[in-house]
């Protein structure tokens, strides 16, 4: 039975992986994000006419740069939705590439299938762990979707509250915290809910950012867009990057701006950096400055490849990353509303392995 | 122990050095067992439910009946020859006490992160240990600061005129204007990385020291670094003191392990007395008790 079950997993995996959702483009979708930005409009009626023509490698590099526009323009704050679209399409077109480059996604899928064909010849390994991690193996790497009707430009919720707690949990399900005395009110759930959610919007967006920057199909003018967008997220260009490399024990820091520089001049001919993993890996806590402070985790994967698209550097490192969230005060229509955003800050790195 | 045993098999099975030899599954799996941070090693700890890890332990072991005691047995460098099985058993039993079971918290007072650094003093390279903790000194928030320094060239007694520097430090006050001076709370969570910080801001020194410390090697490196005679270089390694459970001492290290688990893990565990503990923070960590 159990191992009929665990069969029947495989078999789920398997087609989850192999049916891949084709983009496409709701036009009612896509006109409801205009904004006041021409050029940004126009670029989102050409990536939906070109996703209708099926034209995805055209529509994909339409909305990366309609998202630098949109990210220069409005601190990092992009469009969700078309993000969310942007996202689905670059792993759309990361599949397709697989499929294309020697079936490797089809090997990974055939060679479970043998595993469970043994566990079911073989019952005393049903129970373990081994057996459950080949069946397993044919999993998408998990990543953290964005919900996509969260429209962060809209749902920016002011922040009434004067005193909060010194530690917002995000991880704990603490039910919704309501106000204590007369000027102590508490982050509600739904409130961790959307800095959790957006702080981790703001990583994948530099992930964007240096994906686009290392890789050297940008042409120069998007690559040095990328970098100011990037450069955008993080709450001053002070913020530094930490490097390391498998031929040195020192870890060097660069400034955000110099890092990116230094990423796009790389002497290779190709270099992916893919970021994977993410996870929050602390709760947000209240800083001297009234600031909130937290960080997520993740693994990164580097790769440079020469003139004949031999592998030249690879290396995996785990890096870590601050996110800060500040809370401020605007003045609207004669009343002062207290806002907030989060912006990026220090990145570490834990490890590098080959 | 059984589920001791299943974490050993799955670090057989992800034992390779070449990661490009690992499908992103796996990677994403040893990733996960890893302890990536202290945060991480304290909700293991203390079983917080709805983390990534028990989700994980959840989704891949469901089976398993996944118990405190279990987990805590896992948070032990497995090679470590300062714990002993015996102290282990000893540990884990006082911890998970049903009248008294005692957990570990990032608002704890007892928690110190020994740095141990590398600097330039007039051009020649030098080791410095700097000790921090975590504290809230203004405006409801926290932070990491130093609570000592030691390296060999802070060695000796203060001059005269040093000397009246003593009480400044000790009862400094932090202006308002003066916020921005500080080590992030989650310091630790990016391993100090902007510890570089504290010799850059070169007169603002006062404000990266806890409140009401004041000792003759603080004043010394402080007059070093206002005189620019000190350049940081970087953090070597980090060790963190956990010295809030009763009647022991934690020592976390982040440990590199082939076949055992990774990342942040005790590799010291030392019973004390709490007369004893007063002797490892002045010895160890050269915490002067005021």
């Amino acid at each position: 039975m159990r191992t009929k079950l665990i069969f029947a997993l495989f078999l789920f995996s398997f087609t989850s992986l192999s049916a891949q959702i084709v983009p496409v483009c709701i036009s009612e979708k896509y006109s409801n994000c205009y904004n006041d930005n021409q050029k940004w409009n126009t670029l989102l009626d050409k990536a939906c006419e070109q996703l209708k023509l099926k034209k995805f490698p055209e529509a994909y590099k339409t909305l990366t740069e309609a998202l630098i526009i949109d990210s220069v323009s409005s601190n990092g704050n992009v469009n969700a939705y078309i993000e969310v679209q942007h996202r689905r399409l670059r792993n759309y077109l990361k599949d397709l590439s697989q499929n294309a480059n020697g079936e490797e996604t089809n090997q990974e899928v055939a060679q479970p299938k043998a595993k469970v064909i043994n566990v079911e010849e073989s019952k005393p390994i049903e129970n373990s762990v081994a057996a459950n991690i080949e069946v397993k193996k044919v999993e998408e790497t998990p990543t953290v979707e964005i919900k996509e009707n969260i429209e962060p430009k809209e749902t920016i919720i002011p922040v009434v509250e004067v005193k909060v707690d010194s530690i917002v949990s995000i991880s704990q399900v603490e039910g919704t915290k309501t106000k204590i005395g007369d000027d102590e009110i508490k982050f509600t759930e739904n409130d961790k809910f959307q800095f959790q959610e957006k702080g981790m919007q703001k990583v994948k967006q530099l992930e964007s950012f240096v994906f686009q920057i290392g890789s050297k199909s940008t042409v120069q003018s998007l690559a040095m867009q990328s970098i100011a967008g990037a450069v955008k997220l993080f709450d001053n260009e002070e913020r530094t990057v930490q490097v390391s490399s498998i031929s040195s024990s020192e870890k060097r820091k660069s400034k955000i701006r110099a890092y990116l520089n230094k990423l796009r001049m790389l002497n290779y001919e190709d270099v992916k950096i893919e970021w994977a993993d993410f996870q929050y890996a602390s709760d947000f806590i209240k800083g001297r400055d009234g600031n909130y402070y937290g960080y997520i985790v993740f693994q990164q994967r580097f790769t440079a490849t020469s003139i004949d698209k031999q592998k030249v550097y690879s290396d995996l490192t785990t890096k870590k990353i601050e996110v800060i969230l500040k809370i401020y005060e605007k003045a609207e229509q004669g009343k002062i509303t207290e806002n907030w955003d989060i912006f990026l800050g220090d990145i570490s790195v834990v490890q590098t392995s080959n | 122990m059984k589920f001791v045993i299943h974490f050993v098999l799955v670090f057989f099975v992800f034992q390779n050095n070449c990661y490009s030899q690992q499908s992103k599954a796996e990677l994403t799996k040893k990733f996960a067992i890893t302890i990536k941070s202290v945060d991480d090693f304290f909700d293991r700890f203390n079983f917080k439910e709805k983390t990534n890890f028990r989700n994980f332990l959840i989704t891949e072991f469901p089976d398993n009946n996944i118990t405190r005691e279990k987990l805590l047995y896992t948070l032990f460098n497995a090679k470590s020859k300062y714990c002993s099985d015996i102290d282990k058993k000893d540990f884990v039993n006082e911890v998970i006490k049903e009248s008294y079971p005692q957990y570990i918290n990032y608002k704890d007072t007892n928690w110190y992160a020994a740095l141990n650094c590398s600097v330039l003093l007039n051009g020649k390279p030098e080791k410095l240990l700097l000790v921090l903790n975590v504290e809230s000194k203004i405006n409801d928030g926290f932070e990491w600061s130093i609570t000592a320094a030691h390296s060999s060239f802070l060695d000796g007694s203060l001059g005269e005129i040093d000397a009246t520097l003593f009480s400044e430090f000790k009862n400094k006050n932090i202006l308002s204007d003066e916020k921005k001076y500080f080590l992030s709370p989650i310091s630790h969570g990016i391993d100090f990385t902007n510890l570089d910080n504290i010799f850059t801001n070169k007169n603002h020194f006062k404000n990266y020291i806890s409140k009401d410390i004041a000792s003759s090697e603080l004043i010394k490196l402080n007059n070093l670094i206002t005189n620019s005679k000190i350049k940081f270089r970087q953090v070597e390694s980090i060790s963190y003191h956990l010295l809030q459970i009763d009647g022991w001492v934690l020592v976390l290290n982040h440990i590199e392990n082939k076949d055992y688990a990774n990342g942040w893990l005790v590799n010291q565990l030392i019973k004390t007395t709490e007369n004893e503990k007063r002797i490892y923070k002045q010895k160890s960590l050269h915490i002067k008790l005021q």
